[in-house]
């Protein structure tokens, strides 16, 4: 092998493997996190934070929690219709913890362990374990997505759409937070 | 020196494309409000100038909802000729002066066209929230 082959492996090898570094932390969903095509930390906390805001200013829990009433809220599903993957229950929990520690809705717990010490509860005390599992309000929603594209622009928008309804089936209060991303879809195949 | 109909085509087109390009948001709305917003003072610590002069906060207004919860509306405008994207963190404290936290609170991204003002209205964590502390960081990009 001549000297020029020698010196042109050693400089790959060192552009292959000169380029990492180590990781560093960051403040979670902050203004250095990556920033994807897809739903990020800082997508998911704008849409539920948005959706608990205007959902503890809004008449229809002032009504629900006036004269000091904090009515019992049961999540619902929400349906991810997406073309991304991720665990809904960072959309939902985190709307749950922000209702309740807002001190105006109680939680309704649906974890094995809860359900189970209500039923022994129930079944001690001779009461109906149903009654624990009715919630005033339930909370539901769906996660949708919408794509447009041009010779040169990819564009996606994330629909967040939050209801909450109330135990007669009558959804009082809704909230729809759209998050859109841009993108260039660089070369011809650029996808 | 008379100039041809090429010259002063071209520079017809050059100024159309530039001023194109640099559109700004016009802005009309009703003289006599019927609203009586509650305006509050504000106290500021400018550490980037260059964003200070590119997006202004103009107007901070309160008002507390049915529920009790502090509802906040800032007013903000973006003073240069050109769209400006920046990022915006709100923090919210009780009558004690304690930080009220939220999992949602973080930074939010805000983009905002050639001189547009927009009002980005909030509401606290929780009755408790009494007070509140802006941060505007330009996008680094």
């Amino acid at each position: 092998m001549n000297r020029f082959a020698l010196v042109s492996v050693a400089l790959l090898g060192l552009l292959a493997c000169g380029c990492a570094s180590d990781p560093v932390r960051i403040q979670a969903g902050g203004t250095e996190a990556v920033t994807s095509f897809g739903i990020d930390l800082q997508d998911i906390r704008n849409a539920a934070g948005t959706t608990v805001q205007a959902m503890l200013a809004s008449p229809a829990v002032a009504k629900a929690t006036s004269g000091g009433r904090m009515p019992s809220l049961m999540l619902g599903s929400i349906v991810n219709d997406s073309s991304l993957n991720f665990d809904i229950d960072q959309v939902a929990g985190r709307i749950q913890e922000d209702l309740l520690n807002s001190g105006l809705f109680a939680i309704i717990a649906t974890d094995a362990g809860a359900v189970e010490a209500n039923r022994q509860d129930a079944f001690v005390s001779g009461t109906n374990t149903y009654e624990a599992s009715k919630a005033d309000y339930y909370l539901e929603g769906k996660i949708m997505e919408l794509e447009a594209t041009n010779s040169s622009t990819r564009e996606k928008t994330y629909t967040f759409m939050l209801r909450l309804n109330d135990r007669n089936r009558r959804t009082v209060f809704q909230k729809t937070t759209d998050i859109a991303k841009q993108k260039d879809r660089g070369g011809a195949f650029g996808w | 020196m008379i100039p041809t109909l090429r010259t002063v085509l071209a520079v017809v087109t050059l100024t159309a494309i530039a001023a194109g390009c640099r559109s700004t948001v016009n802005t009309v709305e009703n003289l006599d409000k019927a609203a009586m917003p509650t305006v509050i003072r504000d106290a500021r610590i400018v550490t980037d100038a260059g964003l200070d002069g590119a997006v202004a906060v103009t107007r901070l207004s309160t008002a507390v909802a049915a529920t009790g919860v502090m509802r906040l509306q800032v007013e903000l405008e973006n003073l240069s000729s050109d769209p400006e994207t920046f990022n915006l963190l709100l923090e919210w404290y009780d009558g004690d002066g304690m930080r009220v936290s939220s999992p949602n609170e973080g930074w939010q991204q805000i983009r905002m066209m050639a001189r547009e003002s927009r009002s980005l209205v909030y509401a606290a964590p929780n009755p408790t929230a009494k007070d509140f502390r802006i941060k505007l960081l330009e996008l680094n990009d």
